[in-house]
């Protein structure tokens, strides 16, 4: 038996995005024919459109591959996906604790990212087996002797004899295969002691129920057991275990070592979390595997139908989201100026992005959304705190003894020629600089304390235009912190906006409302009449533009009695104002709830 | 077409071809091109027109409009031999409006003579104005001199209903530039004139020059300025408006362009011709090579075809009848909606309330500002 772990290396590859990852997953499942080239889709991990549009990985996809090393054996490498960005960290950390080591990506031009660092740190934290590679070697601009001394500098790893590899051009990929045999530890684990199985993904299949991707880490279930979620106390009988070969192969029996699925017809994601351990209900494993946490949104914000009628709609697609993602909450709400919608909540922008695109991309459906929020703590004068998200929620400012709210720490790495334009940028969040580690001669990474309420506000396209897209941002909770907030409200033609409202800095509020009222009036069509849109404090109005009133609308001439055109143009205008929405009797384009999302502050 | 009984038929013949393409111009036009595909051009219509399907004989032919393009810009006899068709294959009143599109700088007193022995008694000149810097900044081939000359030529031959197009809202006019131009072409004596603003499409070079912030276009309270302005000066000066763009000596108005405002059948012959008959709507290809093609092939292939349904013929009949300075008669809105009238008149009274209609007893029509915004008011009327 322990001959049979011999032959089974659990990993992953980390990555920072844009560095490979996928083109070398790809390759190392060409490599061992698990599939023809031809069979192949270009990137078949990440097989969301999205995901390949964005070059980010979001769910996650394992894959067996079975190799013949040069030692003569035949091996199994469970290659188990991770998602690429800080919105997920978590996921991250659920997949690398199912594996027994890492293959890091570095590319050979760009070399360490905030993101490899992140990604490294989260691997040592597993206590992984880490296998540097280094990629894009065929590039003019590599230099893989410069970033292998890189990786021992400043991570500390061994790299000299690091494969230098091009998974586009498919050149020295045996060497990795050969160093994730070599180096990355098989599987230990009992295959007779308590079942003990990591759920590092799940998702929710119609024929089967939740199927959820796991690794037995100790004794070993089959068909017909009686397992329980140690974390949500549910038990169910198991239908199906298998394994991922790829597509899913029903065996036997998953021992300590293997990785594979698990369908038990669990009902709701919710029972079968990410990170959850399952144990058999009669002799149960003592303790979990540890590291589980109840995700919890961040982010916040209002989707509302762009078109009353799909309310409906809108609820049964994010029912359907959300069965394949646990992190996606939402409840209904109601606005005075959209009517009703959801309150959703995210793990971050990028999940707030990526939700609202699937909402129009997949299901088809026209959606406002408004401005992202995070919560905060409202401390009031009778002594009670309520957490609230929803700027038209707060309380009266008479009712306030203090508010709170979140900070992050960011870690931002650099070229050193921009730090002044970061820390500069930082500075204009409301941020505080903790400390700036130079990682080599020309690159440092910055230390700051950032609000999350600034940092949800396009801080990453900024930095990324600010610093030519070399910056790399990421971040995580660090606390609560007591600041001096106000909500900033909007008025169009002297009714407030509810989905306009937001919670701002005292001191950042003049500009962020200046900058609104100034986008609104761009997008705003002309009416009939004037229309005035303020910012307002409380009954203070802050700053005020005009949208002039609408002098001209009308077609030139026919030609040649083409009546067909001119009312095309008619047509196309009338689908124009369906769009939009009626704040009293002003038509609001959605464009104009986008503008919040979006606040500039480059001038 | 078998049943076509006791009809009236306007008749629009498509010239593609210009000397040179002017800057604003998204028309189905080429300019240079060579003799050959003119003359095959021309074939193709003849026998579209040869080719066209009727055998009744109980209709007649009221106005027929040769459009461009610059038809001027191509041989007479070809002009004539077009004509020859029409007349051959329809029934064309004694009266019938026989327009023809010109340009100054392709027309001489022969040519002139020819239209005329070919049937045309009404021409319409695009001239858009008289300032010769502004000619050459829109792309006009043509300048001032040759503008008059035009017309000269054209009052000798005893061509009584002569048309002009003017253009305002051109980059860099003030109020007194438009003006002089309105000026000037009233002092020509014509008979009707038809004057529109400049419009940005795409897919021309004032587009991309608009794009690259090369062309300045006038603030909307300029432009309509000018156009309330050049109202008023025809107005004193016996030209009356009798649509948005359109303005005569009473008695002059356009016949062929009427019919388009009150939904009269006409047929378009030649490349990208449009039609309208029997509540159906359609267009010849776009492309001279392909029409050419199907001609010769007696293929029908059509760049669009719509049949109207009710609800489109009333919206039709709205928009179009609208654009009149007289509006729509009740009685009229009353039979085409069939007496479901009711919700058509609370969407009326809402734009009286507005001040983008007038209505009394008997008819609707826009105002000053509803002209302004026809626009809106048409996509109002749209449910």
């Amino acid at each position: 038996m322990l001959n049979r772990k011999n032959y089974i290396r659990n990993f992953s590859i980390i990555a920072h995005i844009d560095h490979g990852k996928s083109t070398l997953a790809d390759r190392l499942i060409e490599k061992t024919g698990l599939l023809t080239h031809r069979e192949m889709k270009e990137q078949i991990l990440d097989n969301m459109d999205l995901e390949r549009e964005r070059g980010i990985t979001i769910k996650l996809q394992t894959i067996r591959l079975v190799y013949k090393a040069k030692d003569g054996n035949e091996y199994i490498l469970n290659l188990i996906d991770t998602p690429g960005h800080v919105d997920f960290t978590y996921e991250v950390s659920r997949s690398l604790a199912a594996c027994e080591g890492a293959v890091l990506v570095v590319d050979a031009a760009q070399g360490i990212e905030a993101q490899t660092l992140a990604n490294v740190y989260l691997a040592l934290d597993q206590n992984l087996e880490i296998v540097p590679v280094i990629n894009k070697i065929d590039l003019p601009s590599a230099r893989p002797d410069e970033i292998k001394t890189e990786i021992e500098d400043v991570i500390g790893l061994e790299a000299h004899d690091a494969p230098l590899i091009s998974a586009k051009e498919g050149i020295n990929i045996e060497d990795v295969l050969e160093a994730i045999v070599q180096k990355i530890p098989s599987p230990s684990g009992d295959e007779n002691g308590p079942l003990k199985a990591l759920v590092f993904d799940s998702y929710y299949d119609s024929y089967k129920g939740v199927v959820a991707y796991i690794r037995v880490k100790e004794g070993s279930v089959k068909k017909g057991d009686m397992i329980q979620m140690m974390a949500t106390k549910k038990s169910f009988e198991v239908v199906e275990v298998g394994i991922l070969a790829p597509g899913q192969l029903p065996v036997e029996q998953l021992q300590a070592g293997d990785v594979g699925y698990l369908a038990a017809s669990i009902k709701d994601v919710k029972n079968c979390r990410v990170g959850d351990t399952i144990t058999q209900l009669k002799n149960p494993a003592t303790e979990a595997i540890p590291g589980y946490k109840k995700v919890i949104s961040m982010v916040y914000c209002g989707v509302y139908p762009a078109d009353g009628e799909d309310f409906n709609n809108i609820r049964d697609a994010l029912e359907k989201l959300q069965v394949n993602d646990a992190s996606l909450t939402f409840e209904p709400e109601a606005s005075v100026a959209l009517g009703f919608g959801f309150r959703c909540g995210f793990l971050g922008l990028l999940h707030l992005e990526i939700i609202q695109q699937r909402l129009e991309r997949e299901f088809d459906l026209n959606i406002i959304t408004t401005a992202p929020s995070v919560i905060y703590n409202i401390y009031k004068n009778d002594g009670t705190m309520v957490k609230i998200q929803n700027p038209t929620n707060l309380p009266s400012p008479s009712e306030i003894d203090y508010m709170e709210e979140p900070i992050v720490k960011a870690n931002i790495m650099t070229p050193s020629e921009y730090v002044g334009a970061i820390m500069e940028l930082c500075q204009n969040r409301r941020g505080t600089f903790k400390n700036m580690e130079y990682m080599d001669k020309t690159r440092v990474i910055l230390h700051y304390m950032l609000p999350l309420n600034e940092v949800i506000y396009d801080f990453f396209d900024v930095l990324k235009s600010k610093t030519r897209g070399y910056a790399s941002l990421d971040y995580e909770l660090s606390g609560y912190q007591a600041s001096k907030l106000v909500k900033l409200d909007i008025l169009i033609n002297a009714e407030l906006v509810d989905a306009f409202s937001m919670i701002v800095h005292e001191d950042k509020a003049y500009e962020r409302g200046r900058g609104i009222v100034e986008k609104l009036k761009d997008v705003i069509p002309r009416h009939m009449f004037v229309i005035p849109i303020q910012a307002a404090i409380g009954s203070k109005i802050i700053a005020r533009e005009t949208v002039r009133a609408m002098r001209k609308d009308v077609l030139a001439k026919c030609y040649g009695g083409d009546i067909s055109r001119k009312k095309k143009l008619l047509e196309k205008q009338k689908e124009g104002k369906k769009k939009m929405r009626q704040i009293g009797s002003v038509d609001v384009p959605q464009e104009a709830f986008l503008t919040v999302l979006k606040f500039d502050d480059h001038k | 077409m078998n049943n076509i009984k006791n009809k009236k038929l306007g008749l629009y013949i498509h010239i593609p071809f210009c000397i040179s393409k002017c800057y604003y111009c998204d028309f189905c036009s080429y300019a240079n091109q060579n003799e050959l595909i003119i003359e095959a051009y021309c074939k193709a219509v003849i026998k579209e027109i040869m080719d066209f399907r009727n055998s009744d004989t109980d209709y007649s032919v009221d106005s027929i409009y040769f459009g461009g393009g610059t038809p001027s810009s191509i041989k007479a006899e070809w002009i004539g031999d077009i004509m020859e068709a029409i007349y051959k294959k329809f029934n064309v009143d004694e009266g019938s409006e026989n327009t023809i599109e010109i340009n100054p700088g392709t027309l001489n007193e022969s040519k002139a003579g020819l239209y005329k022995a070919s049937g045309f008694n009404r021409v319409s000149v695009g001239i858009q104005s008289f300032d010769d810097e502004m000619l050459k900044k829109i792309g006009r081939i043509h300048n001032k001199k040759e503008a008059i000359t035009t017309i000269n030529t054209l009052s000798k031959l005893n061509f009584r209903n002569i048309s002009i197009d003017l253009m305002f809202n051109l980059p860099g006019q003030n109020q007194s530039m438009a003006y002089d131009d309105v000026e000037k072409a009233l002092s020509l004596g014509l008979s009707h004139l038809s004057y529109y603003s400049l419009k940005i499409e795409e897919n021309t070079p004032f587009y991309l020059m608009q794009q690259k912030g090369e062309l300045k276009i006038l603030p909307d309270e300029i432009e309509r300025g000018i156009y309330h302005g050049a109202i008023e000066i025809m107005k004193k000066r016996g030209m009356n408006q009798y649509e948005i763009s359109n303005f005569s000596i009473p008695g002059y108005e356009s016949r062929h362009n009427l019919k388009y405002w009150n939904r009269e059948e006409y047929l378009g012959f030649g490349v990208s011709a449009h039609s309208f008959i029997e509540e159906k709507r359609y267009a010849n290809v776009n492309e001279v090579d392909r029409y050419i093609n199907n001609v010769q092939k007696s293929v029908k292939e059509y760049a669009l075809f719509e049949k109207l349904n009710d609800k489109e013929k009333l919206w039709e009949y709205l928009i179009l009848g609208l654009r009149k300075i007289e509006g729509i008669k009740i009685q009229d809105l009353n039979e085409m909606a069939k007496g479901k009238t009711e919700k058509i008149f609370e969407i009326f009274l809402s734009l009286e309330k507005k001040g983008l209609v007038e209505m009394n007893t008997e008819n609707i029509r826009l105002t000053m500002l509803g002209m302004d915004l026809s626009n809106m008011v048409f996509v109002e009327l749209m449910d």
